[in-house]
C-alpha cells in the first residue's frame, strides 16, 4: 500500500492562509456593518414616511369628506409669532357643509404631537416619539395667501439620524371660497 | 483495498474553482447594488402631499377639459390618430375668464397652486403610458416613468388621461434650501373623456 503523505501545513503556509482569511473577514465585516447602518437608517426613514402618510390621510380625508375648507378661524398669519413662542400652533377652520376642525401642533421639546380634531368633533393625537426619541419640530412653515385664500403648511422636522432633510406634513390647501374648481 | 488519491487539486483547478466563486459573488453584487440605488430613488416618488397636490391639478384639469387649448392638448395625446407621448401643460391652457363674483379664474389658481407646491413640470400624457415610456424626457423623470406600470391591464373607467406632476425638491422649499437636486414626482389618472 502507498504511504501517505501525512506532512501537513508548513508554518508559513499556515500563517498566510490566515492572513488572507483575516483579510476576507475584515474587508466582509466592513461591507456588513455597512449594510447594517443602511439598515438602521432606512428603518428610521420608514417610521417617518409611515407617520406623515398617516396625519397626511387622517386630515385630507376630513377635509375631501367635507368638501374643503371655506373658511379660517382666524389669520394665521397675525397670531402665528405669539402662538409659536408659547409653543402650541392651532389651525382651527370650517368646512364648506358648515362643519368645523382643527389642528394643532406641539413643539415644545419632549412633548412634540400633532392634535386632529375632526369634523365630528373625533379627536386623534399623533405623538413625534412615535418616530423616535430625540425627534423635534423645526419651526413650523405655516403661511396663509390672504389673496389668493390659500394655506399651505410645511412642518419639518429634525432627526437625530436623518437630519432636516424630512417633513412630516406638506400640505397646499385651497379654500373653497375662491377655489371651487378643485373640488 | 483500493488505492486513496492522495494527489490533492490541481493549481488550475483551484483557479478556475475561485475565478467561478468570484464571478458568481460580481454578478450578485451587480445586480443588488442597482437595487439598493432605486430604493433611495423611490422615496421621492408618489409621497401622500404629492399625491394631494395632484389632485388639486386633476381637479383644475377636469374643470377646464372643454376650454380650447386643453381641449386640443388632450385631443393630441389620447384621440388623435397618431397621439403624441405628452404635452406639458402651462398656464395658457386654463380657462383665464372662468371667474365668478370673489373667485379666482383656473387660470389664477393654476399659477397659484404651481407656486404654492413648487412645480416644476407637469406631463400630461394618455392613461396607458407605453408610448411615454420610450419619449425623450430627462434622465430623472425617465426613471420615474419606468418604475411605474404600463397600466396596460388597470381598467381606467372614465380616466382617458394621466398627468405626471414633477415637483422641486422637498429640499428647495424656502424652510430647508440646499439640502439636495432631486425633483419629486407624482401621478393620477384624470377623467379627460
Amino acid at each position: 500500500m502507498k504511504k501517505l503523505n501525512n506532512r501537513g501545513l508548513t508554518v508559513v503556509e499556515v500563517i498566510i492562509c490566515f492572513s488572507i482569511t483575516a483579510v476576507i473577514v475584515v474587508s466582509l465585516f466592513k461591507i456588513i456593518a455597512n449594510y447594517n447602518d443602511k439598515q438602521y437608517i432606512e428603518s428610521n426613514k420608514n417610521q417617518v414616511i409611515t407617520y406623515k402618510n398617516i396625519v397626511t390621510k387622517t386630515i385630507q380625508s376630513d377635509i375631501i369628506n367635507n368638501k374643503g375648507i371655506s373658511t379660517l378661524n382666524s389669520n394665521i398669519n397675525d397670531n402665528y409669532d405669539s402662538m409659536y413662542n408659547s409653543g402650541i400652533i392651532s389651525i382651527g377652520f370650517n368646512y364648506t357643509n358648515g362643519k368645523s376642525a382643527s389642528i394643532e401642533i406641539n413643539v415644545k421639546e419632549g412633548q412634540e404631537y400633532i392634535y386632529f380634531v375632526n369634523s365630528n368633533n373625533e379627536k386623534e393625537k399623533f405623538p413625534l416619539s412615535d418616530i423616535g426619541n430625540g425627534v423635534v419640530f423645526n419651526e413650523p412653515k405655516i403661511d396663509y395667501d390672504l389673496d389668493n385664500a390659500l394655506l399651505n403648511i410645511y412642518v419639518g422636522i429634525n432627526h437625530p439620524d436623518l437630519g432636516d432633510k424630512y417633513s412630516v406634513l406638506d400640505m397646499v390647501l385651497p379654500l373653497t371660497s375662491k377655489w371651487n374648481k378643485v373640488y | 483495498m483500493k488505492k486513496i488519491n492522495t494527489k490533492g487539486f490541481a493549481l488550475v483547478e483551484t483557479l478556475i474553482v475561485s475565478a467561478f466563486v468570484v464571478s458568481i459573488f460580481t454578478i450578485m453584487y451587480t445586480n443588488f447594488y442597482p437595487i439598493m440605488g432605486e430604493y433611495e430613488k423611490r422615496e421621492n416618488y408618489d409621497d401622500i402631499g404629492l399625491l394631494y397636490s395632484s389632485n388639486l391639478f386633476k381637479g383644475l384639469i377636469e374643470k377646464n377639459k372643454s376650454y380650447s387649448n386643453m381641449n386640443q392638448k388632450i385631443n393630441s395625446v389620447i384621440r388623435s390618430t397618431s397621439p403624441l407621448a405628452y404635452v406639458e401643460l402651462t398656464q395658457t391652457d386654463f380657462n383665464p375668464s372662468d371667474y365668478t363674483s370673489g373667485n379666482n379664474s383656473s387660470r389664477d389658481c393654476f399659477n397659484v397652486l404651481v407656486k404654492n407646491a413648487e412645480v416644476d413640470t407637469i406631463y400630461l400624457t394618455s392613461y396607458k403610458i407605453s408610448i411615454l415610456k420610450n419619449a425623450n424626457l430627462d434622465v430623472q423623470t425617465k426613471d420615474y416613468i419606468n418604475s411605474l406600470p404600463n397600466y396596460s391591464n388597470s381598467n381606467p373607467g372614465s380616466l382617458g388621461c394621466r398627468i405626471i406632476v414633477k415637483y422641486k425638491s422637498e429640499g428647495n422649499r424656502e424652510s430647508n434650501k440646499n439640502k439636495d437636486n432631486d425633483y419629486r414626482y407624482s401621478t393620477i389618472g384624470v377623467g379627460c373623456n
